[in-house]
């Protein structure tokens, strides 16, 4: 699974680390759901889509492997 | 109380079991390393105070166990859902480890023994201590290794 968490963070401006804080996760939970070694659950998913004000398909694609 | 109302409240008391946070606060890793650290000087030591240590070495031991599974079930600073992933890989690991490590161990203490003093050589299961003592030292190892790769 793609997602473009780093772009839209880039976007609003914040670090990984603030993130983490606006969403109640460690900032290395933020890197590895970036780098996709984690993919988050669905309340994770709709807690950043809520941060970036957009739809969760829209953060998160599907890859031909999923 | 009908069949259903029964599996109902069975389903209801197994819930409340999942869900139980079973973690402590994360200042009883500082407990746990604390009680750790007091039991290896006690189990170094008391062949140097005592003649017959016997009784403290057992306090030890259990003490040495309490602190590990202190440092096992508290909860880190952030404990957030990776982390519970993390967590539950590790037991996983830990638990397989323990059971192959109890039966391959005694067989390799028996083989050392034969090759070292044959007339002495006993076929001997694990002591529990040993057992519990290496279950969660491999966990707290699988879940450091995982966390610091995560």
């Amino acid at each position: 699974m793609k997602n473009r968490i780093k772009i839209e963070r880039a976007i609003l401006d914040i670090t990984q680390e603030d993130l983490s804080h606006k969403i109640g996760v460690s900032r290395q939970t933020i890197n590895s759901i970036e780098k996709n070694r984690y993919v988050p659950s669905t309340v994770l998913a709709l807690k950043l889509s809520e941060v970036f004000n957009k739809p969760v398909n829209e953060i998160f694609e599907l890859e031909a492997n999923d | 109380m009908s069949l259903t109302n029964f599996c109902q409240a069975e389903y209801r008391r197994l819930k409340k079991i999942q869900n139980y946070q079973y973690l402590l606060p994360n200042y009883f890793k500082k407990v746990g390393i604390g009680l750790l650290i007091l039991s290896l000087i006690t189990l170094i030591s008391r062949k140097y105070l005592f003649d017959d240590g016997e009784m403290l070495r057992q306090i030890a031991k259990k003490g040495m166990l309490l602190s590990l599974l202190l440092i096992t079930i508290s909860k880190e600073k952030i404990e957030d859902e990776l982390i519970i992933k993390l967590r539950g890989q590790a037991f996983a690991f830990a638990f397989v480890a323990g059971v192959i490590y109890t039966l391959i161990q005694p067989i390799i203490n028996y083989i050392v023994a034969l090759v070292i003093r044959p007339e002495k050589a006993v076929f001997d299961g694990l002591e529990d201590f040993i057992i519990l003592w290496f279950m969660m030292v491999m966990y707290l190892t699988f879940f450091y290794l995982f966390k610091r790769y995560r």
